[in-house]
């Protein structure tokens, strides 16, 4: 009897321990460490910083090999393969989600501003991507678990899509915002200042247009001829350059890409004799700004040489110098470098005033419809350059260009640009010097080149395969979307280069 | 007989007979029965009567050995009545073996079990794999210590900015090395699904049953007894490499101090060469060496002086007592272990204490607790890659011309390191001042109590606690050149604080009631809750303030280098039927109900269920003779379902997260301003568990009076909705996902063959065999999924990989293109193999077999043991066998070295990669010369395909060897001994890998301190094992 009441005690303890099982108990399944929410003031720091590493640190040493700026062993015989893109293509659709939740919140709370700065900062990294990749997944991207078979979008409509988005973007910024941009230090580029947010919207599209200018060039002429209409809406001068910055940190490691790879993991990464050579013939007073030679003198390597020894030549080989990555100019003290050499905190310069002079020589040049004066806008291009070399170099300790120096080379220059014979003459000119111009932005030479030809680049030694007209889709893409394309061949060129 | 136990009945008091079977015994009055015990033969008793002799021989008891086993949820069961494989390891064969490491001291006892130490270090982890990998993730069987889960987790330094799995530590232990060895009184090995069904989800890759002689209990005898076990070991480097010393360093046979490798000219072409420190950078470090020469010559002793004798001194001692009610035992334990490698070490301490008593109601109840404390110090250690630079990465390949030992290794002044190559650190530096140090403490313990309402139906409740605590410094010394982009060469700390805890509650209600004469009916009802949380927290500090000292306080900026907590809980009901009629035909049904915290609310819940039975054939059919004493056919099927892990059924935004490579990297926050990134992982709202389900087919036979003995079983298990990290498209926005993908498949065979070839009456001769083979196959991953990458830390597309139609964990990498009849195609410039543009399978590490020999030889008191290692097949790939062949630095290297050579293959076009043909359209034979260093360094070493660094796996070992003595009670009946036994032991005294390149030293059966679940079968940095040998003592008073 008593032996009854035990037992059943017994099943009534039984199922209370497994009544536990009842949700209450279970329900622990939070991350208590990482939130499930957050604010575009959250997240606008590392789009833009992220962002900003993308263009500047992989893709950067793939692209300014190509244009022989930089020589590095993985890149420069060609024939790259998905496993070369893979990191950087994922960091790019990483960042593009991110600008993707700003735009859903802030169109949830009203923050109009936030929407409207990562609209124009969203169309950015589609254009880059599409300049790179041609045809990319647009329409069924950032969708998470509700779309992981994105179709590829043609890269001409991406691009038309960019459009569209930094029209809404500057439309946006003119709304009232509910939160106040860059109020808690989130806007590392501008510091909250939609004016400059407006304009450099505005210089974006002036560089799509001419970007698109073979495929479309009624498009591009009608586009182009409507912003100069409007020149204060665009970027007009260097003090509002889209430059994201890095800085002066080694913990947390803030500091450049070029920086690291030349003071601190000094492998790898060698110039290219061309680019030595370009600066050199053109008696360029910037070189001491762009290429510091730790030996004393130039030593870099010509492309896809694969007979020469590479050596150990990490303290004599000659590197970026402090315009580019933030570390020294070269005053011949011929040190061997290191990560106490400089403050490494050059910004990635996207999208710049003396891009936008260059863009419109060229545009005026090769635009029937567009009008202007090319030559001029040449001059007030390169000396918008020498000035923002001034600029940072100075503020970084380097003694500064003179006005003689800067004098003489233009004088220069502007004599080559008339003694040309044909416009593919001048528009050579411009664009060697657009290339000088923008030594750190390798993707834009890589751009400049596929789209005009110049510089001319000199023939690698030897390649394993043909100059590459866009990259390979990243590997990891193509493995696990099953509506990827296959591989296309290095050769299929991007829709704006009709070359 | 010697050693058998005649024990006054009733009572603690007896002795044991001596060498000749001779035993003398002072009875009291009133004592009425003797009773003989010896393991392998019957119990017996014999009334005393009037008698003052008694001598009686005792029967061979074919069908006692491994009679009782402790099965799931520790009951212990007969082991004809199991339809299942089980194993029982007897805690004896694995103490005093020179194996401090548990884990590692199993290796070869029982079929089925895979373990591979991970490298050489004191304290360093091993895998434990049974019946293969089925998943990914944790893939080893749960551990059970006396009732209670333990947690075995190996812990590697994380995939994070700092570090990682190729470029981090790799001695980290495990945390089934927190056990003492020498406390272990028995381990079961349950190998298969439906024996796991019983202890749930966590048992899904089977379980490891262990129980501690603290944990043992039972009714004692009435007094105590003291027991003392020690060990004195000493221990060198296993085997050294067979190096050339005809020609030092340089290429082409020409002289280059800064050269890696070793191609220069012969010893007798050149007198003396520069100093390595008498250039123009060490003027200001050793300017008395500015312009000195040294003869040219080889140093052959340059990496064995590197290597030390270690030791490892072992003590236990404990207390066991009792009376008729009840036992406690205690014990205390210290392992000092010096390791063969300068700056490694391991030093354990034990603390142990349980008891248990029964009252005269009947209520029995327990408890048992244990406290471990342990250092480890070790050298760095891992993959070698990217400035990581462990001591091993280019140890075994330095030039012959240097000497090592005859160089400074620091600077006289500041300490700092000083090599002849600057971007490395001097071995010998490296070891002495870049320390990883793990401090670990840990608790365990659980109570208990039992109630027998009646004499068929009993309640018993256990309640066990596990929670260990581990610190880990991994101390870069200032000017160490090991991860240039994180310390700069100012040197720094990591410090990796871990912390977790785990209880479990079981409660079972077992009812056993014959239902009729033939038939016995048990019943077990249970529930079970089980807790586990964690918190980890890894702080990186750089730029040391002061040299030497491993405190994050001496460092100048410290970040926040990831953690995080976890907590899961699992819930549970299950049911355990058995039937057994006339002890000769069993079945049994077991079935178990789940809810976990970790999936979906409406996938929580999840049911799985087994059946087995067996039959013993020889009682139904009377066969009884002295050809087969014994038969059962055992058959069972089994269900396991298992949950995921924490945290992912929705994403999560990640604060200021790194990102970047190994060249250049990025971290937040940026210029102090913070950043949210969403997380990597997208989650998977629709999460299910995965299922492993098995059918299992076994027979046990013993012939020849028990001269034979066979335990056979074959196994099929497949695994389904395998709970995976699998790719997926950025362009989602997300690169990854846990998600339910894919199918795994391991068949296969394990044999256990007890043989006694002689057996008299003071000799015998016992052969014991273990055989195992697993095949396993990926079915197949997510759809449209072609690969899915192991462990995430590797270059390029180097790594372990699950591919669907292929072996769990192949390995894939670059490899030679050939011709369609396999020819290499050589480049027609160069005279070098042309290397493919895309990864191809290079590697299976999969064995065909592992088999082991135990040969047991006794002879009255003295025990003679060894045990042979047979493991067959599997690939292996080995970066440092590859390098030191590259570097010239192998004997068969400087064989012929003047003689150019031609790579056979033949002659293609390198862009094109199509063969070249002749005017007959058939392919041109390659007939380049190169040059031997070509040869062996770019055709088939480091730089040409990693292909051609791919090896077998084969290896045969004499693992361990042992001879013992045990004093006869004779001697010890005038001193307070009890019973005293003292020896010596071997261990990795010898091993041969045939396909190895010659005189590399390398044993593929070494984790190569790449160790991670299902990453195996490759080493980038190899730290050789250790062969010992020891001096043992054992008594009891």
């Amino acid at each position: 009897m008593k032996k009854n009441i035990i037992y059943k005690f017994l099943v009534a303890i039984m199922l209370l321990f497994s009544l536990g099982a009842c949700e209450d108990y279970l329900d622990i399944n939070v991350d208590p460490d990482n939130p499930t929410t957050a604010t575009p003031f959250q997240l606008l720091p590392a789009v833009q910083m992220n962002m900003a590493f993308t263009t500047q640190d992989a893709l950067n040493r793939m692209t300014s090999t190509f244009v022989q700026r930089l020589n590095n062993f993985r890149f420069e015989f060609f024939a790259l393969n998905g496993g070369d893109t893979n990191n950087d293509w994922n960091r790019m659709y990483r960042t593009l989600l991110n600008a993707e939740d700003i735009i859903t919140i802030g169109t949830e709370q009203e923050q109009w501003h936030y929407v409207g700065v990562a609209k124009i900062l969203k169309a950015y990294m589609y254009s880059v991507m599409v300049d790179l990749f041609n045809d990319v997944p647009y329409t069924e991207a950032s969708l998470g678990a509700t779309n992981f078979s994105a179709k590829f979008d043609d890269g001409a409509m991406v691009y038309d899509e960019a459009f569209a988005l930094l029209d809404e973007g500057i439309a946006d910024l003119q709304k009232e915002s509910k939160a106040v941009l860059g109020a808690t230090g989130d806007d590392l580029t501008y510091g909250g200042d939609l004016e400059k947010w407006e304009k450099m919207a505005n210089t974006l599209k002036l560089k799509l247009l001419n970007q698109i200018r073979l495929a479309d060039p009624q498009r591009a002429t009608e586009g182009i001829n409507a912003l100069l209409a409007n020149p204060d809406k665009l970027i007009g001068g260097n003090n509002e350059n889209f430059s994201i910055p890095f800085f002066n940190s080694s913990a947390p490691l803030n500091w450049h890409p070029y920086y690291q790879t030349f003071h601190s993991s000094k492998g790898e990464n060698d110039l290219c004799t061309f680019y030595d050579q370009l600066l050199t013939t053109n008696n360029d007073p910037r070189y001491p700004y762009l290429i510091y030679q730790q030996s004393g003198a130039f030593e870099g390597r010509d492309p896809a040489d694969a007979l020469t020894n590479r050596g150990n030549d990490d303290d004599t080989k000659s590197i970026f110098a402090i315009y580019i990555n933030g570390g020294l100019y070269d005053d011949g003290g011929a040190k061997a470098v290191d990560a106490t050499d400089g403050t490494g905190d050059a910004p990635a310069r996207l999208v710049t005033y003396f891009m936008r002079k260059f863009i419109e020589a060229e545009a005026v040049l090769t635009l029937p419809g567009v009008s202007g004066d090319a030559k001029a806008l040449l001059e007030e291009a390169i000396r918008a350059s020498f000035s923002d070399v001034n600029v940072f170099s100075v503020s970084r300790g380097a003694p500064e260009i003179s006005s003689e120096d800067i004098d003489t080379y233009v004088a220069a220059r502007l004599d080559a640009y008339d003694n040309a014979t044909t416009d593919a003459e001048r528009l050579e000119v411009i664009m060697v010097d657009k290339y000088v111009a923008l030594s750190g932005n390798g993707i834009e030479s890589y751009n400049d080149y596929r789209r005009t030809g110049f510089p001319v680049l000199s023939t690698p030694i030897q390649p394993d395969g043909p100059w590459p007209l866009r990259l390979p889709y990243a590997s990891d893409e193509i493995e696990s979307n099953p509506n990827a394309p296959t591989q296309p061949l290095e050769t299929e060129p991007v829709f704006w280069d009709m070359n | 007989m010697p050693g058998v136990s005649v024990i006054i009945k009733g009572t603690s008091s007896g002795t044991i007979t001596d060498i000749d079977g001779n035993y003398r015994l002072n009875a009291p009055e009133n004592a009425a029965t003797i009773v003989f015990s010896y393991v392998g033969f019957r119990t017996a008793e014999v009334e005393i009567g009037s008698q003052t002799v008694i001598n009686l021989s005792m029967d061979v008891d074919e069908q006692v050995l491994n009679e009782v086993v402790v099965t799931a949820v520790g009951i212990e069961k007969n082991k004809r009545s199991v339809g299942y494989a089980i194993e029982n390891v007897d805690g004896e064969v694995l103490q005093q073996r020179s194996e401090p490491d548990l884990v590692r001291s199993l290796q070869g006892k029982t079929p089925g079990v895979e373990i591979i130490g991970n490298n050489g270090a004191p304290g360093s982890s091993s895998s434990i794999t049974i019946r293969g990998y089925s998943s990914t993730g944790a893939n080893q069987p749960l551990i059970v210590v006396d009732g209670v889960p333990f947690n075995n987790d190996g812990l590697l330094d994380p995939v994070s900015a700092s570090a990682n799995a190729l470029t981090g530590n790799a001695s980290y232990s495990n945390r089934l090395g927190d056990i003492n060895p020498n406390d272990i009184e028995n381990i079961s090995v349950l190998r298969g699904a439906s024996a796991s069904v019983l202890y749930g989800s966590r048992a899904a890759n089977g379980v490891i049953l262990i129980t501690t002689k603290s944990g043992k209990g039972g009714k004692g005898r009435k007094g105590m007894s003291i027991s003392y076990s020690g060990s004195y070991t000493v221990e060198q480097v296993q085997k050294l490499p067979d190096f050339q010393n005809e020609y030092g360093q340089g290429g082409d046979f020409v002289y280059d101090g800064g050269f890696y490798s070793t191609w220069g000219p012969k010893f007798s072409d050149l007198d003396s060469v520069p100093h390595h420190y008498s250039g123009a950078a060490f003027a200001d470090i050793f300017p008395e060496l500015q312009g000195k020469k040294v003869p040219y010559q080889a140093y052959p002793d340059n990496v064995a002086d590197f290597y030390r004798t270690g030791s490892i001194i072992d003590n236990s001692i404990s207390l066991t007592g009792g009376n008729e009610n009840g036992s406690f035992f205690a014990s205390y334990s210290r392992t000092d272990h010096t390791g063969f490698i300068p700056g490694t070490s391991f030093d354990r301490n034990n603390f142990g204490a349980g008891g248990q008593y029964e009252l005269d109601n009947g209520l029995k109840f327990g408890a048992n607790l244990n406290y471990m404390s342990s250092q480890q110090q070790s050298v760095q250690a891992g993959g070698g890659a990217a400035g990581a630079s462990p001591v091993h990465s280019q140890l075994w390949y330095i030039p012959r011309s240097i000497d090592l030992q005859g160089y400074p290794y620091q600077d006289p002044v500041t300490g700092d390191n000083v090599w002849y190559r600057t971007e490395l650190d001097n071995p010998i530096w490296n070891a002495e001042k870049n320390k990883y140090r793990s401090q670990v403490d840990r608790v365990w313990g659980n109570i208990f109590a039992e109630y027998n309402f009646t004499d068929w139906i009993k309640a018993a409740y256990k309640f066990g606690y596990n929670n260990y605590n581990e610190g880990r410094r991994d101390f870069i010394e200032y000017s160490s050149n090991i991860r240039p982009s994180t310390y700069n060469k100012q040197g720094g700390l990591l410090y990796d604080e871990i912390v977790n805890k785990e209880f479990n509650s079981n409660f079972l209600l077992t009812i056993n009631r014959n239902i009729s004469n033939d038939l016995n009916l048990n019943v077990m009802v249970g529930q079970e809750t089980n807790q586990r949380q964690s918190d980890r927290r890894r702080t990186l500090g750089t730029t040391l303030i002061t040299r030497g000292i491993d405190e994050m306080g001496n460092t100048t900026n410290q970040i926040y280098d990831g953690g995080g907590r976890s907590k899961r809980r699992l819930v549970s009901l299950f049911a355990d039927v058995a039937l057994a009629y006339k002890d000769m035909l069993f079945f049994n049904y077991q079935a178990r109900n789940d809810w976990s915290s970790t999936l979906p609310k409406e996938n929580r819940s999840f049911f799985y269920q087994g059946v087995n039975a067996s039959w013993v054939f020889t009682e139904s059919f009377d066969i009884n003779n002295n050809i087969l004493s014994y038969g059962k056919i055992r058959v069972g099927y089994g269900k396991v379902g298992k949950d995921a892990s924490p945290y992912n059924l929705t994403s999560v935004y990640v604060a200021n997260q790194a990102v970047g490579n190994n060249t250049s990297s990025l971290q937040g926050p940026y210029n102090g301003i913070s950043g949210l990134v969403n997380g990597a992982g997208e989650g998977d709202p629709n999460l299910t568990p995965e299922f492993t389900t098995e059918i299992e087919l076994g027979t046990e036979l013993q012939f020849l009076q028990g001269r034979i003995g066979l335990d056979f079983t074959v196994y099929d298990r497949n695994t389904t909705d395998i709970i995976l990290l699998i790719t997926r498209p950025a362009s989602s926005g997300f690169v990854q996902q846990v998600t339910n993908a894919g199918e795994i498949d391991n068949k296969g065979v394990e044999i256990g063959l007890n043989l006694v070839p002689v057996q008299t009456t003071h000799f015998k001769w016992d052969l014991y065999t273990t055989f195992t083979k697993n095949n396993s196959n990926v079915v197949r991953l997510a759809e449209g999924q072609t690969q899915f990458a192991l462990g995430s830390a590797f270059t390029g597309d180097f790594g372990s990989y699950m591919i669907p139609g292929k072996p769990f964990g192949v390995i894939q990498g670059s490899a030679y293109e050939r011709t369609e009849t396999g020819e290499m195609m050589i480049n027609s410039t160069t005279g070098i193999p042309i290397e493919t543009q895309e990864s191809q399978v290079i590697a299976d590490p999969n064995r065909d077999f592992n088999m082991a020999v135990i040969n047991t030889l006794s002879y009255k008191g003295l025990s003679f043991n060894f045990m042979i290692d047979f493991l067959k097949g599997g690939q292996y790939y080995s970066a440092t066998a590859a390098n030191m062949m590259s570097r010239g630095v192998l004997g068969f290297t400087a064989v012929d070295r003047e003689t150019p050579r031609v790579i056979p293959g033949v002659i293609a076009d390198p862009t094109t990669r199509q063969p070249l043909k002749d005017e007959n359209g058939n392919n041109i034979p390659n007939d380049i010369q190169i040059t031997t260093g070509d040869y062996y360094w770019r055709g088939f070493g480091s730089a040409g395909p990693q292909e051609g660094s791919v090896y077998g796996a084969t290896v045969i070992k004499l693992r361990e060897i042992s001879l013992m003595y045990n004093l006869p009670s004779s001697w010890l009946s005038k001193t307070p001994f009890g019973s005293a036994s003292l020896g010596f032991s071997g261990r990795n005294l010898w091993f041969h890998a045939p396909d190895m390149p010659k005189g590399s030293a390398i044993d593929p059966d070494n984790g190569g301190g790449q160790l991670l679940d299902g990453v195996r079968g490759f080493d980038f940095a190899y730290m050789p094992n250790a062969k010992r040998f020891s001096f043992n003592l054992r008594f009891t008073l």
